[in-house]
């Protein structure tokens, strides 16, 4: 079958997600038994029909994925660029990524969740991309930092913490990111990164000591 | 120099103010599909030149050890006694 040309996940998609592409042949005969209690079972059947559908190479049914899809995905790309540009453009790498390795989704946990472990994939890759072109590139301060935080704008407030994290290297401002501007808890922070949740304490401990040294020294 | 939960706190206040920033909307159904189709074309072209790279050095290896084990069968010997002689044998 094809996707406006492309073969439906095709060798090379497989491929490139690094898996045999048995995964959801095996969910579906299951039928996804382990469900997200925020998911509806209605909601979960219409994705795991475009899911289906995907595969098999129907544009269409990846286009209502994405369209259900594409504001969850875009909250949370806004938290790795607040570039108007750049942020669209990680937010169709994230679906075209997810497009490409779509066959790893087994469907024992709601699609969304799987694609937010995606986008947090992406947006930590491109962190670490611009991290490795720039070279202590300091951000300039903002008039934030002269508002005290009841007067502050949302907007504001955003701008500040996107450049007090922007300070850090890419690791300890996703932990960060995650646990205090995302609000996860450890496990769900945990999960989105891969690390263990050992890992995940010891992270953003080690990246607020930073944070204090940085502040710190700007006193 | 701010103590670790006075930076907890000050983080925490502002990312929970920061939270209430609306997301700026974005459509990208209109173009997505063009992209997955060159993406997709551009990481199968990425993997057959690498094909033939894992094929051809696959095929020196097998000729090497090949070539080797001819080598050895035929020149092993005198490389030996030639090495014996030198140095007096293995000891």
């Amino acid at each position: 079958m094809q996707f406006l040309g492309v073969p439906a996940l095709s060798a090379a998609g497989a491929t490139h997600a690094g898996v045999t592409g048995l995964a959801f042949a095996a969910f579906v005969s299951r039928g996804g038994d382990e469900r997200g209690s925020q998911h509806s079972e209605e909601a979960f059947d219409v994705d795991r029909a475009d899911i289906r559908g995907s595969i098999e190479g129907d544009g269409e049914s990846y286009r209502r994925l994405v369209a259900r899809y594409q504001d969850h995905v875009s909250a949370i790309m806004w938290r790795f660029s607040r570039d108007k540009q750049v942020h669209i453009e990680l937010v169709q790498d994230v679906f075209v990524e997810s497009y490409l390795s779509l066959r790893t989704y087994r469907g024992d946990a709601p699609f969304s969740h799987w694609l937010t472990r995606v986008a947090t994939r992406r947006g930590f890759h491109y962190w670490k991309l611009r991290a490795r072109q720039r070279t202590r590139q300091e951000t300039p301060l903002t008039e934030g930092a002269a508002v005290s935080l009841e007067e502050m704008s949302p907007e504001l407030a955003a701008v500040e913490v996107s450049r007090l994290l922007a300070r850090l290297p890419p690791r300890d401002r996703l932990v960060l990111t995650l646990r205090y501007l995302e609000d996860c808890t450890t496990e769900e922070t945990a999960r989105r990164t891969g690390w263990s949740r050992t890992m995940v304490k010891v992270q953003c401990w080690r990246a607020l000591r930073k944070l204090r040294r940085i502040t710190g020294e700007d006193k | 120099m701010r103590g670790i939960d006075e930076v907890d706190e000050h983080l925490r206040k502002l990312a929970a103010r920061a939270r209430l920033e609306p997301v700026p909307h974005v459509d990208v159904t209109s173009n997505l599909l063009a992209l997955v189709r060159e993406r997709a074309s551009a990481v199968e072209l990425m993997e057959r030149p690498l094909r033939w790279v894992a094929i051809g050095s696959a095929s020196l290896a097998a000729i090497t050890a090949a070539l080797a084990l001819r080598a050895t069968a035929q020149w092993g010997d005198p490389i030996l006694n030639l090495f014996c002689l030198v140095t007096g044998g293995i000891p």
